[in-house]
Protein backbone atom coordinates (compact mmCIF):
# COMPACT_ATOMS: atom_id res chain seq x y z
CA UNK A 1 0.00 0.00 0.00
CA UNK A 2 1.42 3.37 -0.95
CA UNK A 3 0.49 6.12 1.54
CA UNK A 4 -1.67 8.93 0.15
CA UNK A 5 0.99 11.57 0.71
CA UNK A 6 3.53 9.53 -1.25
CA UNK A 7 1.29 9.15 -4.27
CA UNK A 8 0.48 12.87 -4.09
CA UNK A 9 4.18 13.67 -4.17
CA UNK A 10 4.79 11.26 -7.05
CA UNK A 11 1.86 12.85 -8.90
CA UNK A 12 3.26 16.34 -8.32
CA UNK A 13 6.65 15.41 -9.75
CA UNK A 14 5.23 13.46 -12.67
CA UNK A 15 3.00 16.43 -13.56
CA UNK A 16 6.12 18.55 -13.84
CA UNK A 17 7.67 15.94 -16.12
CA UNK A 18 10.64 15.38 -13.79
CA UNK A 19 9.58 12.02 -12.38
CA UNK A 20 9.02 8.81 -14.31
CA UNK A 21 6.24 6.48 -13.24
CA UNK A 22 7.62 4.12 -10.55
CA UNK A 23 8.60 0.70 -11.80
CA UNK A 24 7.07 -2.47 -10.44
CA UNK A 25 10.16 -3.15 -8.29
CA UNK A 26 9.89 0.32 -6.75
CA UNK A 27 6.21 -0.19 -6.01
CA UNK A 28 7.05 -3.53 -4.39
CA UNK A 29 9.75 -1.86 -2.25
CA UNK A 30 7.31 0.83 -1.07
CA UNK A 31 4.68 -1.82 -0.32
CA UNK A 32 7.27 -3.61 1.83
CA UNK A 33 8.13 -0.31 3.52
CA UNK A 34 4.51 0.15 4.58
CA UNK A 35 4.83 -3.17 6.47
CA UNK A 36 7.35 -1.45 8.71
CA UNK A 37 10.60 -3.42 8.56
CA UNK A 38 12.22 -1.77 5.50
CA UNK A 39 11.22 1.66 6.77
CA UNK A 40 12.62 0.91 10.25
CA UNK A 41 15.98 -0.29 8.83
CA UNK A 42 16.29 2.82 6.62
CA UNK A 43 15.27 5.04 9.55
CA UNK A 44 17.89 3.45 11.83
CA UNK A 45 20.57 3.93 9.14
CA UNK A 46 19.61 7.60 8.64
CA UNK A 47 19.64 8.27 12.37
CA UNK A 48 23.07 6.63 12.82
CA UNK A 49 24.47 8.44 9.77
CA UNK A 50 23.13 11.80 10.98
CA UNK A 51 24.68 11.36 14.41
CA UNK A 52 28.03 9.75 13.46
CA UNK A 53 29.08 11.57 10.26
CA UNK A 54 30.85 14.93 10.09
CA UNK A 55 31.95 17.30 7.32
CA UNK A 56 32.13 15.82 3.80
CA UNK A 57 30.91 12.46 5.11
CA UNK A 58 27.77 14.20 6.37
CA UNK A 59 27.10 15.64 2.92
CA UNK A 60 27.51 12.15 1.40
CA UNK A 61 25.24 10.72 4.13
CA UNK A 62 22.61 13.35 3.29
CA UNK A 63 22.72 12.31 -0.38
CA UNK A 64 22.35 8.61 0.54
CA UNK A 65 19.52 9.29 3.02
CA UNK A 66 17.57 11.46 0.56
CA UNK A 67 17.93 8.74 -2.09
CA UNK A 68 16.68 6.15 0.41
CA UNK A 69 13.76 8.39 1.34
CA UNK A 70 12.82 8.83 -2.34
CA UNK A 71 12.83 5.05 -2.81
CA UNK A 72 11.28 3.88 0.46
CA UNK A 73 9.23 6.66 2.08
CA UNK A 74 8.77 9.59 -0.33
CA UNK A 75 6.12 11.05 2.01
CA UNK A 76 9.02 12.05 4.27
CA UNK A 77 10.24 14.43 1.53
CA UNK A 78 7.00 16.42 1.80
CA UNK A 79 8.56 18.21 4.79
CA UNK A 80 11.00 19.81 2.31
CA UNK A 81 8.10 21.45 0.45
CA UNK A 82 7.10 23.42 3.58
CA UNK A 83 8.27 27.03 3.66
CA UNK A 84 8.59 26.90 7.47
CA UNK A 85 11.27 24.18 7.26
CA UNK A 86 13.46 26.28 4.94
CA UNK A 87 12.95 29.47 6.97
CA UNK A 88 14.12 27.59 10.07
CA UNK A 89 17.16 26.12 8.31
CA UNK A 90 18.19 29.45 6.73
CA UNK A 91 17.82 31.16 10.12
CA UNK A 92 20.01 28.47 11.66
CA UNK A 93 22.83 29.01 9.13
CA UNK A 94 22.49 32.81 9.45
CA UNK A 95 22.67 32.82 13.25
CA UNK A 96 25.54 30.33 13.25
CA UNK A 97 27.41 32.59 10.79
CA UNK A 98 26.88 35.60 13.04
CA UNK A 99 27.83 33.98 16.35
CA UNK A 100 30.70 31.83 14.98
CA UNK A 101 34.33 32.31 16.12
CA UNK A 102 37.04 34.38 14.29
CA UNK A 103 34.84 36.58 12.08
CA UNK A 104 36.46 37.14 8.66
CA UNK A 105 34.37 40.23 7.80
CA UNK A 106 32.11 42.58 9.71
CA UNK A 107 28.63 43.68 8.65
CA UNK A 108 27.47 46.48 10.95
CA UNK A 109 27.43 45.16 14.52
CA UNK A 110 27.73 41.55 13.29
CA UNK A 111 30.81 39.51 12.40
CA UNK A 112 30.68 37.03 9.51
CA UNK A 113 32.44 33.80 10.44
CA UNK A 114 33.29 31.21 7.77
CA UNK A 115 33.79 28.59 10.48
CA UNK A 116 30.33 29.43 11.86
CA UNK A 117 28.78 29.07 8.39
CA UNK A 118 30.35 25.62 7.98
CA UNK A 119 29.13 24.58 11.46
CA UNK A 120 25.64 25.86 10.54
CA UNK A 121 25.69 23.93 7.26
CA UNK A 122 26.61 20.79 9.22
CA UNK A 123 23.69 21.32 11.60
CA UNK A 124 21.32 21.87 8.67
CA UNK A 125 22.47 18.68 6.91
CA UNK A 126 22.10 16.65 10.12
CA UNK A 127 18.64 18.18 10.69
CA UNK A 128 17.55 17.38 7.12
CA UNK A 129 18.64 13.73 7.49
CA UNK A 130 16.79 13.31 10.81
CA UNK A 131 13.63 15.26 9.89
CA UNK A 132 13.13 13.42 6.57
CA UNK A 133 13.77 10.02 8.22
CA UNK A 134 11.41 10.66 11.14
CA UNK A 135 8.62 12.10 8.97
CA UNK A 136 9.07 9.25 6.50
CA UNK A 137 8.87 6.58 9.17
CA UNK A 138 5.85 8.13 10.88
CA UNK A 139 3.93 8.61 7.63
CA UNK A 140 4.77 5.14 6.30
CA UNK A 141 4.17 2.96 9.36
CA UNK A 142 0.47 2.98 10.39
CA UNK A 143 -0.56 4.09 13.90
CA UNK A 144 -1.87 0.63 14.85
CA UNK A 145 1.62 -0.83 14.23
CA UNK A 146 3.23 1.87 16.37
CA UNK A 147 0.59 0.99 19.03
CA UNK A 148 1.55 -2.66 18.59
CA UNK A 149 5.23 -1.89 19.18
CA UNK A 150 4.37 0.03 22.37
CA UNK A 151 2.17 -2.89 23.45
CA UNK A 152 5.12 -5.26 23.05
CA UNK A 153 7.26 -2.79 25.02
CA UNK A 154 5.03 -3.38 28.07
CA UNK A 155 2.00 -1.10 27.61
CA UNK A 156 -0.48 -3.99 27.30
CA UNK A 157 -3.87 -3.34 25.74
CA UNK A 158 -2.74 -0.07 24.19
CA UNK A 159 -3.89 -1.08 20.70
CA UNK A 160 -7.40 -1.65 22.09
CA UNK A 161 -7.26 1.64 24.02
CA UNK A 162 -6.25 3.62 20.90
CA UNK A 163 -9.09 2.02 18.91
CA UNK A 164 -11.65 2.86 21.62
CA UNK A 165 -10.27 6.41 22.00
CA UNK A 166 -10.49 6.99 18.24
CA UNK A 167 -14.16 5.96 18.25
CA UNK A 168 -14.97 8.00 21.37
CA UNK A 169 -13.48 11.24 20.00
CA UNK A 170 -16.69 12.67 18.40
CA UNK A 171 -18.82 11.76 21.45
CA UNK A 172 -16.37 13.38 23.86
CA UNK A 173 -16.00 16.51 21.74
CA UNK A 174 -19.79 16.88 21.61
CA UNK A 175 -20.15 16.45 25.38
CA UNK A 176 -17.33 19.00 25.96
CA UNK A 177 -19.12 21.58 23.82
CA UNK A 178 -22.45 20.84 25.54
CA UNK A 179 -20.91 21.27 29.02
CA UNK A 180 -19.24 24.54 27.93
CA UNK A 181 -22.52 25.97 26.58
CA UNK A 182 -24.49 24.83 29.65
CA UNK A 183 -21.98 26.54 31.94
CA UNK A 184 -21.97 29.73 29.85
CA UNK A 185 -25.79 29.95 29.75
CA UNK A 186 -26.01 29.49 33.53
CA UNK A 187 -23.47 32.32 34.02
CA UNK A 188 -20.94 29.85 35.39
CA UNK A 189 -18.01 31.68 33.76
CA UNK A 190 -18.19 34.64 36.18
CA UNK A 191 -15.76 32.81 38.46
CA UNK A 192 -13.28 31.43 35.89
CA UNK A 193 -11.21 29.22 38.22
CA UNK A 194 -14.28 27.46 39.69
CA UNK A 195 -15.80 27.27 36.21
CA UNK A 196 -12.70 25.52 34.83
CA UNK A 197 -12.70 23.01 37.70
CA UNK A 198 -16.41 22.27 37.22
CA UNK A 199 -15.92 21.98 33.45
CA UNK A 200 -13.09 19.51 34.05
CA UNK A 201 -15.27 17.40 36.38
CA UNK A 202 -18.17 17.49 33.89
CA UNK A 203 -15.89 16.54 30.97
CA UNK A 204 -14.20 13.71 32.87
CA UNK A 205 -17.55 12.38 34.19
CA UNK A 206 -19.12 12.34 30.74
CA UNK A 207 -16.00 10.65 29.30
CA UNK A 208 -16.19 7.99 32.02
CA UNK A 209 -19.91 7.50 31.24
CA UNK A 210 -18.95 6.86 27.59
CA UNK A 211 -16.28 4.43 28.82
CA UNK A 212 -18.87 2.58 30.99
CA UNK A 213 -21.09 2.10 27.93
CA UNK A 214 -18.16 0.66 25.97
CA UNK A 215 -17.29 -1.69 28.87
CA UNK A 216 -20.90 -2.91 29.07
CA UNK A 217 -21.00 -3.57 25.33
CA UNK A 218 -17.61 -5.31 25.38
CA UNK A 219 -18.47 -7.49 28.39
CA UNK A 220 -21.81 -8.46 26.81
CA UNK A 221 -19.81 -9.82 23.86
CA UNK A 222 -17.29 -11.57 26.19
CA UNK A 223 -14.51 -9.43 24.75
CA UNK A 224 -11.05 -9.89 26.27
CA UNK A 225 -8.42 -7.33 25.22
CA UNK A 226 -5.55 -9.49 26.46
CA UNK A 227 -6.61 -12.30 24.10
CA UNK A 228 -6.06 -10.06 21.08
CA UNK A 229 -2.71 -10.23 19.38
CA UNK A 230 -1.20 -6.85 18.75
CA UNK A 231 -0.22 -6.00 15.21
CA UNK A 232 3.57 -6.17 15.06
CA UNK A 233 6.43 -5.79 12.68
CA UNK A 234 7.22 -8.90 10.70
CA UNK A 235 10.98 -9.16 10.35
CA UNK A 236 11.64 -10.95 7.08
CA UNK A 237 14.86 -12.61 5.96
CA UNK A 238 14.99 -10.50 2.79
CA UNK A 239 15.61 -7.47 5.01
CA UNK A 240 19.04 -8.85 6.01
CA UNK A 241 20.87 -7.95 2.71
CA UNK A 242 19.48 -4.40 2.88
CA UNK A 243 20.53 -4.03 6.52
CA UNK A 244 24.03 -5.39 5.76
CA UNK A 245 24.44 -3.12 2.73
CA UNK A 246 23.41 -0.07 4.74
CA UNK A 247 25.78 -1.09 7.58
CA UNK A 248 28.68 -1.27 5.05
CA UNK A 249 27.73 2.18 3.67
CA UNK A 250 27.63 3.54 7.23
CA UNK A 251 31.07 2.13 8.04
CA UNK A 252 32.43 3.59 4.78
CA UNK A 253 30.90 6.99 5.56
CA UNK A 254 32.21 7.09 9.13
CA UNK A 255 35.60 5.82 7.82
CA UNK A 256 35.80 8.98 5.69
CA UNK A 257 36.38 10.85 8.96
CA UNK A 258 39.78 9.24 9.43
CA UNK B 1 1.45 -3.58 33.91
CA UNK B 2 -1.80 -5.27 32.82
CA UNK B 3 -4.97 -3.22 33.05
CA UNK B 4 -8.44 -4.76 33.13
CA UNK B 5 -10.99 -4.10 30.40
CA UNK B 6 -12.69 -1.43 32.52
CA UNK B 7 -9.40 0.30 33.36
CA UNK B 8 -8.25 0.18 29.72
CA UNK B 9 -11.51 1.76 28.58
CA UNK B 10 -11.17 4.54 31.17
CA UNK B 11 -7.59 5.12 29.95
CA UNK B 12 -8.93 5.28 26.38
CA UNK B 13 -11.73 7.73 27.28
CA UNK B 14 -9.43 10.08 29.18
CA UNK B 15 -6.76 9.79 26.46
CA UNK B 16 -9.46 10.76 23.95
CA UNK B 17 -10.42 13.73 26.14
CA UNK B 18 -6.80 14.96 26.30
CA UNK B 19 -6.40 14.28 22.56
CA UNK B 20 -9.55 16.25 21.69
CA UNK B 21 -8.36 19.20 23.82
CA UNK B 22 -5.02 19.08 21.97
CA UNK B 23 -6.69 18.88 18.58
CA UNK B 24 -9.31 21.61 19.12
CA UNK B 25 -7.98 24.10 21.69
CA UNK B 26 -4.36 23.32 20.74
CA UNK B 27 -4.91 24.03 17.04
CA UNK B 28 -6.84 27.22 17.95
CA UNK B 29 -4.08 28.54 20.26
CA UNK B 30 -1.32 27.67 17.77
CA UNK B 31 -3.14 29.48 14.96
CA UNK B 32 -3.54 32.59 17.17
CA UNK B 33 0.16 32.33 18.20
CA UNK B 34 -0.81 32.68 21.87
CA UNK B 35 2.35 32.71 24.03
CA UNK B 36 2.97 29.79 26.42
CA UNK B 37 0.59 27.52 24.47
CA UNK B 38 2.63 24.53 25.62
CA UNK B 39 2.19 25.43 29.28
CA UNK B 40 -1.58 25.98 28.91
CA UNK B 41 -2.17 22.75 26.97
CA UNK B 42 0.27 20.82 29.17
CA UNK B 43 -1.52 21.96 32.33
CA UNK B 44 -4.95 20.97 31.00
CA UNK B 45 -3.67 17.68 29.62
CA UNK B 46 -1.76 16.63 32.70
CA UNK B 47 -4.77 17.60 34.83
CA UNK B 48 -6.89 15.11 32.85
CA UNK B 49 -4.19 12.43 33.09
CA UNK B 50 -3.82 12.93 36.85
CA UNK B 51 -7.60 12.67 37.32
CA UNK B 52 -7.20 9.39 35.43
CA UNK B 53 -4.58 8.30 37.99
CA UNK B 54 -7.10 8.91 40.82
CA UNK B 55 -9.76 6.87 38.97
CA UNK B 56 -7.32 4.11 37.88
CA UNK B 57 -4.75 4.04 40.73
CA UNK B 58 -2.22 1.82 38.93
CA UNK B 59 1.38 2.63 37.96
CA UNK B 60 1.56 3.34 34.23
CA UNK B 61 -2.04 4.57 33.87
CA UNK B 62 -0.95 8.23 33.48
CA UNK B 63 1.64 7.25 30.87
CA UNK B 64 -0.93 5.16 28.99
CA UNK B 65 -3.37 8.10 28.89
CA UNK B 66 -0.56 10.30 27.54
CA UNK B 67 0.42 7.75 24.89
CA UNK B 68 -3.21 7.45 23.70
CA UNK B 69 -3.49 11.27 23.55
CA UNK B 70 -0.18 11.49 21.63
CA UNK B 71 -1.29 8.89 19.08
CA UNK B 72 -4.58 10.76 18.60
CA UNK B 73 -2.59 13.99 18.15
CA UNK B 74 -1.20 12.36 14.99
CA UNK B 75 -4.69 12.85 13.51
CA UNK B 76 -4.44 16.66 13.84
CA UNK B 77 -5.42 18.88 10.93
CA UNK B 78 -1.79 19.85 10.30
CA UNK B 79 -0.74 16.22 9.77
CA UNK B 80 1.76 14.32 11.90
CA UNK B 81 3.11 16.72 14.53
CA UNK B 82 5.99 14.87 16.09
CA UNK B 83 7.33 17.43 18.54
CA UNK B 84 4.03 17.89 20.48
CA UNK B 85 3.57 14.09 20.44
CA UNK B 86 6.96 13.63 22.11
CA UNK B 87 6.12 16.42 24.59
CA UNK B 88 2.81 14.73 25.56
CA UNK B 89 4.48 11.36 26.12
CA UNK B 90 7.30 12.93 28.15
CA UNK B 91 4.79 14.82 30.33
CA UNK B 92 2.93 11.56 31.01
CA UNK B 93 6.18 9.71 31.69
CA UNK B 94 7.45 12.32 34.17
CA UNK B 95 4.11 12.53 36.01
CA UNK B 96 3.90 8.73 36.18
CA UNK B 97 7.48 8.44 37.45
CA UNK B 98 6.87 11.01 40.22
CA UNK B 99 3.60 9.34 41.27
CA UNK B 100 5.13 5.85 41.21
CA UNK B 101 8.14 6.96 43.26
CA UNK B 102 5.97 9.02 45.61
CA UNK B 103 4.26 5.97 47.09
CA UNK B 104 0.72 6.42 48.46
CA UNK B 105 -1.26 8.98 46.40
CA UNK B 106 -1.30 12.34 48.21
CA UNK B 107 -2.05 15.95 47.39
CA UNK B 108 1.69 16.77 47.50
CA UNK B 109 2.74 14.04 45.09
CA UNK B 110 0.04 15.11 42.64
CA UNK B 111 1.26 18.73 42.82
CA UNK B 112 4.85 17.54 42.29
CA UNK B 113 3.83 15.30 39.38
CA UNK B 114 1.97 18.17 37.70
CA UNK B 115 4.92 20.54 38.24
CA UNK B 116 7.43 18.03 36.81
CA UNK B 117 5.26 17.37 33.77
CA UNK B 118 4.52 21.01 32.87
CA UNK B 119 8.13 22.12 33.52
CA UNK B 120 9.19 19.71 30.75
CA UNK B 121 7.74 22.26 28.26
CA UNK B 122 10.51 24.74 29.09
CA UNK B 123 13.22 22.17 28.32
CA UNK B 124 11.41 20.46 25.45
CA UNK B 125 12.32 22.86 22.63
CA UNK B 126 15.99 23.07 23.62
CA UNK B 127 16.36 19.29 24.03
CA UNK B 128 14.54 18.44 20.80
CA UNK B 129 16.61 20.97 18.86
CA UNK B 130 19.73 19.58 20.54
CA UNK B 131 18.75 16.09 19.34
CA UNK B 132 17.99 17.19 15.78
CA UNK B 133 20.69 19.80 15.18
CA UNK B 134 23.36 18.47 17.56
CA UNK B 135 25.02 19.96 20.64
CA UNK B 136 26.29 22.90 18.54
CA UNK B 137 22.88 24.53 18.58
CA UNK B 138 22.88 24.72 22.41
CA UNK B 139 26.30 26.43 22.35
CA UNK B 140 24.98 28.78 19.68
CA UNK B 141 21.99 29.72 21.86
CA UNK B 142 24.31 30.44 24.81
CA UNK B 143 26.49 32.73 22.69
CA UNK B 144 23.37 34.43 21.26
CA UNK B 145 22.04 35.11 24.78
CA UNK B 146 25.40 36.65 25.77
CA UNK B 147 25.60 38.77 22.58
CA UNK B 148 21.96 39.92 22.90
CA UNK B 149 22.57 40.91 26.53
CA UNK B 150 25.66 42.88 25.48
CA UNK B 151 23.77 44.53 22.58
CA UNK B 152 20.88 45.61 24.84
CA UNK B 153 23.30 46.67 27.61
CA UNK B 154 21.75 44.38 30.21
CA UNK B 155 23.77 42.02 32.40
CA UNK B 156 23.72 38.33 31.45
CA UNK B 157 22.48 37.60 34.98
CA UNK B 158 19.21 39.40 34.13
CA UNK B 159 18.66 37.03 31.20
CA UNK B 160 19.25 34.10 33.51
CA UNK B 161 16.78 35.63 36.00
CA UNK B 162 14.14 35.86 33.24
CA UNK B 163 14.71 32.18 32.43
CA UNK B 164 14.37 31.26 36.12
CA UNK B 165 11.09 33.21 36.34
CA UNK B 166 9.88 31.36 33.22
CA UNK B 167 10.66 27.96 34.73
CA UNK B 168 9.10 29.00 38.08
CA UNK B 169 5.91 30.03 36.25
CA UNK B 170 5.70 26.59 34.66
CA UNK B 171 6.30 24.89 38.01
CA UNK B 172 3.47 26.89 39.63
CA UNK B 173 1.08 26.19 36.71
CA UNK B 174 1.88 22.48 36.88
CA UNK B 175 1.49 22.29 40.65
CA UNK B 176 -1.90 24.05 40.38
CA UNK B 177 -2.94 21.57 37.68
CA UNK B 178 -1.93 18.72 40.01
CA UNK B 179 -3.92 20.15 42.92
CA UNK B 180 -7.01 20.72 40.75
CA UNK B 181 -6.67 17.16 39.42
CA UNK B 182 -6.47 15.74 42.97
CA UNK B 183 -9.64 17.60 44.02
CA UNK B 184 -11.54 16.91 40.77
CA UNK B 185 -10.46 13.27 40.73
CA UNK B 186 -11.74 12.67 44.25
CA UNK B 187 -15.10 14.28 43.46
CA UNK B 188 -15.37 12.20 40.25
CA UNK B 189 -14.64 8.99 42.20
CA UNK B 190 -17.21 9.98 44.87
CA UNK B 191 -19.86 10.68 42.21
CA UNK B 192 -19.17 7.38 40.48
CA UNK B 193 -19.46 5.52 43.79
CA UNK B 194 -22.84 7.20 44.44
CA UNK B 195 -24.06 6.29 40.95
CA UNK B 196 -22.94 2.67 41.43
CA UNK B 197 -24.67 2.47 44.85
CA UNK B 198 -27.87 3.88 43.27
CA UNK B 199 -27.63 1.26 40.55
CA UNK B 200 -27.16 -1.43 43.22
CA UNK B 201 -23.64 -2.44 42.19
CA UNK B 202 -21.17 -1.01 44.75
CA UNK B 203 -17.54 -1.26 43.62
Amino acid sequence: MIPGDASQLAGRFSAAGRWRLPSRALLRLRAAASGGDVAVVCFAFSLAAGVLCRGVALAAALAVCLTLATLVYPAGLLVLTRRRTWVLLVLLIASSTVVGPDPAWTLGPFGISLQGTLAGAGMVMRALIIIVAVMGLVSTVPIDRIGGVLEHAGLHGLGFAVGVAFNLLPLIERSLVTSWHAMRLRAGLRRPFTAMRLLLVAAVTSSLRCADEVVLAAEARAFDPSARRASRFVWRRRIVPLALALAVVLVALTGMLH
Amino acid sequence: MRLSLKELTIVAALGALWGSVEMTLGAFLHVLHVPFTGAVLGSIGICIALVGRVVVPRPGSTLSIAVVAALLKALSIGGVVLSPMIAIVMEGLLADAVLSLGGRPRRTTFALAGAAAVTWNTLHMVLIQGLVFGAGVIRMYMIMVQKAAALLHIPTASVVAVLIVLVAGHVVAGALAGLVAWQAGRSVVARRALVEIDAGEPS
